[in-house]
């Protein structure tokens, strides 16, 4: 016979509502079987069985509330097992009872003061929490009363799981007795869950009622706390008095991000996804994580845990409270992954249908109230999160550019950071943030919707445009230069190729980049006469680009993209690395710094 | 108008005015009315009076055995009237005392009878012409003696007292009959024993304190019968009659009649709480036994309508009263209670002392506890042996299973100084372990308790 548990969803997760039972006495269940929803203040949630049987004797009513977890809810009875009556002590379990009834009183005058025992005391039902299970090992200390570890310690429970309700928030006998047996152990809190709850059990506030300051009785009607609002005051408050947080604000132009959003969502049209500003500023932040890992990091007793991926919590209203469904490796994926993703979480979101793991674990949260008009503010740290960014309204604001104020579009966005975690040199991650935008703009996931070179312009190195559509129905051989380098010798085979193969439909385009060993460093004019003068350059030679990092041009992110280097990477490791396109645009060949351009000739003669 | 209020007590008791200043203290703009004196019957007709009474008795009885420690006097006697002067005074310094409490926390003090009528968000309370509106009225109209009119015990004054007439008595009677072995009874007893009265006290129930601990009141009553007093227990009154010169009681004890003669019989049955002509009816507050029924914080059921001390029933005792008062405000202040069992001790100021807390052995017993009992008597105690105080004992119970101290009783010179040590642990929800551990200070009677929470684990020393 084993009993069903009322599991808990989450490491904060005390009482739940047994809202749907999908089995009935009687029925056979296979492990994995959906056998019951409960829903939580955040989510509802299926319970899948995990043994196999016979359920004999279901325990909870559906539509009970406030069952506890690791309350029994139901009997399966294994297979082959005997029927046995059912134990008369589930039912006690499931619903606590007060302790012993008091002895009869002797109608004498002072009778009852035996056993009278303070009004204030009747054991209130404190439920316990499940709760750090880290607190013994970490050698915190647990404040009980003598009597209450005694308890404990006989009925096999964990101090570290039960919440005190005593003074100063002791746990003491009537906490003990409000204990469920079954928690010997915690259940499996996450981890990065654990350090905050210790502070679980701070004192209660001294609170003076509504009236007591001045606002009648009957001015006002009181709502009852529900499980979101509690778990969202106690969260909240927790986080705001024990984080030692401050705000970093900064504005970012984002006339390049709209612009590129309206670009982006053109070519995603027929896909049916529409990317929103608030899934390019997560994505924005999760490379910017990248860049800045002190911000993708969690303060914890035992050190700081720095996370190997940008999980982003995106904040989402939900009726009667706030939830945060999480887009997992934010920094491996693409906008329209993010897009639909985001669009899928903050729908169930709503429905109350998101998993636990859903909802739980990220390392870095944004919050957008751009859409009500929200200039700036500055979010409440969600623990363990060392970050969360609040994201205002992106509005048309005067700019000072040089001297002259030009309009432009502009959106502030604040980083409210846990000091324990993000020193003040960690701050200028919104720069990041900002750089990361303009990439976003570029995004390498979303390559596979630019088809071919042609979508790109670059600019020639006199400053005119270039609409790489102009090399259409050409062999292209891409090539970043740099006047100072050991390579610099290959315009010289360069242009031999050029001049050999351009009545054949070749043409080679020269991007100088200073970004290897500043070997580039002179402007337009320098260049354009270094390449004339001492290798009689023919061929067109671009303005001065950068073709790694953030500011990459497009051109270059999407031709790295389009062919990886050796080891997979996609970053160019030196001058003189060259890129092969055929008639039709695509890139067929990428080709090291190493390699002669006469060693090319086999390859662009195939093309030609 | 400035007949408004946040909060109107009506009784100025240990219930009331404790409530009052801890309203005053919470913010509250308070009121308190009171139909006589300020402190209630705990100040003035009371705890205090009859505590000042007791000590007169004690320090006289002293005088008998000065002997003992080496000492001699050369003629004795008292002044009956200066006793009960003493008294008296006691109690109208510790009313002047109430008086300057109520003015340094600004709360208003209505002298008159008040009476509650409907009201909202709270009853309304009526004291004589003017009305007193509140958000919140709390009642602490306490209680008084109960008497049985119906067999002749009922004060006149003469022949037959309550207590208000045993504080304040022109002469110390030659005999005297008490009625009723509870503390207020047997107090009485053991004042005018000392004096020299010869006393018998009737008790009802099989033994004498019949809420203490079996084995403390067979320790007190041989005490007691030591000094001169006699006991019919059980026994039963059937009729009292008066006659110029005293009363005569016709009693059954132990199953036979018998009919005892005094010069004043005391009546200490009991109390009745203090429900009448307040209107209580006609709000609907729910009485019973003579008693308002509330819940845990005080509430009556009816907005804004509490009650709490001796009119919201038993133990009838001041601390309890001031305590329930103060949780009861602070409730609703919305302040939250701290999660704890307080147990509420008992004391008895006779000579010898009782002095009690938590639960008895054979209650332990009859809730299936499995209880390990510890006990020492003073007999062997250097304090108590020095002292001349040898009798009595203190008698601990533990919880078998998880070693809660569950429950203290003490019989013994002084013991009520001493019972907040047991209680203190008993909140401290403390086990014999931290009891045992307790370096308790030599030479004193205290020793006499960690001997016997050591003794409840067969660890006693001095034995
Ligand atoms: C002789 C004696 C000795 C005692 N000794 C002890 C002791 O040693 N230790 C101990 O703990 N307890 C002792 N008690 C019990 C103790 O006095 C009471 O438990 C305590 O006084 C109860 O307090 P209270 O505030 O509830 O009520 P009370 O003290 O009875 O006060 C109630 C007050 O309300 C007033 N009142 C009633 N109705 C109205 C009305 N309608 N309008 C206005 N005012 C009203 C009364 O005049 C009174 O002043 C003793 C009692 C007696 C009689």
């Amino acid at each position: 016979m084993t009993d069903i548990l009322m599991p808990a969803l989450s490491p904060t997760m005390e009482e739940g509502t047994l809202a749907k039972w999908h089995v009935k006495t009687g029925d056979t269940v296979r492990s994995g079987d959906v056998i019951a929803e409960i829903e939580t203040d955040k989510a509802t949630m299926e319970v899948e069985a995990v043994d196999e049987g016979v359920v004999s004797e279901i325990l909870i009513a559906e539509g009970s509330e406030g069952v506890k977890v690791n309350t029994p809810i139901a009997r399966l009875q294994g297979e082959g097992e005997a029927a046995a009556a059912p134990a008369p002590a589930a039912k006690a379990e499931a619903a606590p009872k007060a302790e012993a009834a008091p002895p009869a009183e002797t109608d004498s005058a002072r009778a009852s003061r035996e056993q009278a025992t303070d009004p204030v005391s009747k054991p209130a039902p404190v439920a316990a929490a499940p709760a750090p299970a880290k607190a013994q090992q970490t050698g915190e200390r647990i404040f009980a009363s003598p009597l209450a570890r005694r308890l404990a310690e006989q009925k096999g429970l964990d101090l570290s799981a039960v919440k005190g309700s005593g003074p100063h928030g002791r746990i003491v006998k009537a906490d003990i007795d409000a204990a469920q047996p079954g928690q010997a152990k915690a259940p499996a809190a996450q981890p990065s869950a654990a350090p905050q709850q210790a502070s679980a059990a701070a004192a209660p506030r001294q609170v003076q009622s509504l009236e007591q300051q001045g606002i009648p009785a009957g001015s006002y009607d009181l709502i009852p706390l529900d499980g979101m609002r509690k778990t969202v005051a106690r969260r909240m408050t927790e986080s705001f008095r024990d984080v030692p947080h401050f705000p970093l604000t900064i504005d970012l132009e984002i006339d390049g991000l709209l612009a590129a959003r309206t670009r982006i969502n053109a070519l995603l049209e027929k896909e049916g996804v529409k990317v929103s500003v608030n899934d390019m500023v997560m994505k924005a932040a999760a490379v910017a994580l990248k860049r800045v890992p002190e911000a993708n990091a969690s303060y914890t007793p035992e050190g700081i845990a720095m996370h190997h991926h940008a999980d982003i919590s995106m904040a989402v209203a939900v009726p009667g409270g706030l939830i945060t469904p999480i887009i997992r490796a934010a920094e491996t994926k693409g906008l329209a992954q993010i897009a639909s993703e985001a669009k899928d979480l903050a729908e169930r979101a709503r429905n109350k249908k998101l998993k636990p793991e859903e909802f739980q674990g990220g390392t870095f949260s944004v919050s957008n109230l751009g859409m009500f008009g929200i200039k700036t503010f500055a979010s409440i740290i969600n623990e363990p999160q060392g970050c969360i960014m609040s994201v205002g309204a992106g509005e048309k604001r005067p700019v000072v550019r040089g001297d002259k104020i030009e309009i432009a579009t502009v959106m502030s966005v604040t980083l409210t950071c846990d000091h324990r975690v993000v020193d003040g040199a960690t701050g200028p991650l919104p720069a990041g943030v900002q750089g990361a935008d303009r990439r976003t703009a570029d995004d390498d996931r979303l390559r596979p919707a630019m088809t071919s070179i042609y979508d790109f312009t670059a600019e020639t190195i006199d400053g005119q445009p270039a609409p790489l559509a102009d090399y259409r129905d050409k062999v292209v051989l891409i090539v970043n230069t740099a006047s100072k380098c050991g390579f610099t010798k290959q315009y010289a085979g360069l242009e031999e190729l050029y001049r050999k193969y351009r009545d054949r439909g070749l043409v080679v385009l020269g991007f100088p980049c200073n970004q290897f060993g500043q070997q580039e460093p002179g402007d337009a004019e320098e260049i354009k006469s270094f390449c004339s003068l001492t290798y009689d350059v023919d061929f067109p030679m671009m303005r001065k680009v950068d073709v790694n990092g953030p500011s990459a041009h497009p051109l270059y992110a999407y031709l790295k993209a389009q062919k990886k280097g050796v080891l997979g990477t996609e970053g160019i490791k030196w001058n003189f690395t060259k890129f092969l396109v055929d008639r039709s645009g695509k890139v067929t060949g990428r080709f090291a710094p190493t390699v002669e351009p006469k060693a090319l000739e086999g390859a662009i003669e195939a093309l030609l | 108008m400035a007949d408004q209020f946040d909060v109107v007590v009506i009784g100025s008791g240990p219930g009331g005015y404790v409530t009052a200043i801890r309203a005053s203290q919470l913010g509250f703009k308070t009121a308190i009315v009171e139909r006589s004196e300020l402190g209630g019957i705990c100040l003035n007709w009371g705890c205090i009076p009859t505590k000042a009474l007791l000590k007169s008795g004690e320090v006289y009885e002293q005088l008998d055995h000065l002997r003992d420690y080496g000492l001699s006097v050369e003629k004795r006697g008292f002044d009956f009237d200066g006793i009960v002067q003493r008294s008296r005074k006691v109690a109208a310094q510790m009313n002047s005392g109430v008086t300057f409490l109520m003015k340094k926390h600004k709360i208003e003090v209505v002298q008159g009878t008040a009476r509650l009528e409907k009201g909202s968000p709270a009853p309304t309370v009526v004291v004589g012409s003017r009305k007193l509106t509140a958000k919140h009225v709390i009642l602490a109209t306490g209680a008084r003696a109960r008497t049985v009119p119906a067999i002749g015990l009922e004060p006149d004054g003469e022949r037959v007292w309550t207590y208000r007439e045993a504080l304040v008595p022109k002469a110390a009677p030659k005999s005297l009959v008490v009625v009723g072995s509870g503390a207020i009874g047997m107090e009485f007893a053991s004042f005018y024993r000392a004096l020299g009265s010869e006393v018998t006290v009737i008790e009802m129930m099989p033994r004498i304190l019949p809420v203490e601990d079996e084995e403390i009141s067979k320790t007190a009553r041989k005490v007691f019968e030591k000094r001169g007093i006699k006991f019919r227990v059980p026994a039963n009154v059937k009729k009292l009659t008066k006659s110029k010169t005293g009363v005569s009681l016709d009693i059954e004890a132990d199953g036979k009649a018998e009919t005892l003669n005094a010069e004043v019989c005391i009546v200490a049955i009991g109390i009745v709480g203090n429900v009448e002509d307040l209107g209580l009816e006609a709000l609907g507050v729910k009485v019973e036994k003579t008693h308002i029924v509330t819940d845990k914080h005080g509430a009556t059921g009816v907005p804004g309508l509490y009650a709490i001390g001796d009119v919201a029933g038993p133990p009838w005792l001041a601390h309890k009263a001031s305590h329930e008062g103060v949780h009861c405000i602070e409730h609703i202040a919305g302040l939250r209670p701290t999660n704890l069992t307080s147990p509420i001790p008992g004391c008895t100021y006779t000579t010898p002392q009782i002095a009690s807390v938590g639960l008895t052995e054979a209650q332990a017993r009859e809730q299936g506890l499995d209880p390990k009992v510890g006990r020492f008597p003073f007999r062997v105690n250097g304090k108590a042996v020095a002292a001349g105080e040898v009798d009595g004992l203190v008698k601990t119970i533990f919880d078998g299973k998880t070693g809660a101290l569950i429950g203290a009783h003490m019989v013994g010179h002084e013991v009520t100084e001493m019972i907040q040590g047991f209680a203190l642990a008993m909140t401290l929800e403390a086990t014999e372990a931290e009891i045992q551990a307790t370096v308790f200070p030599h030479p004193t009677m205290s020793e006499a308790m960690h001997e016997a929470a050591l003794d409840a684990y067969g660890r006693v020393l001095h034995l």
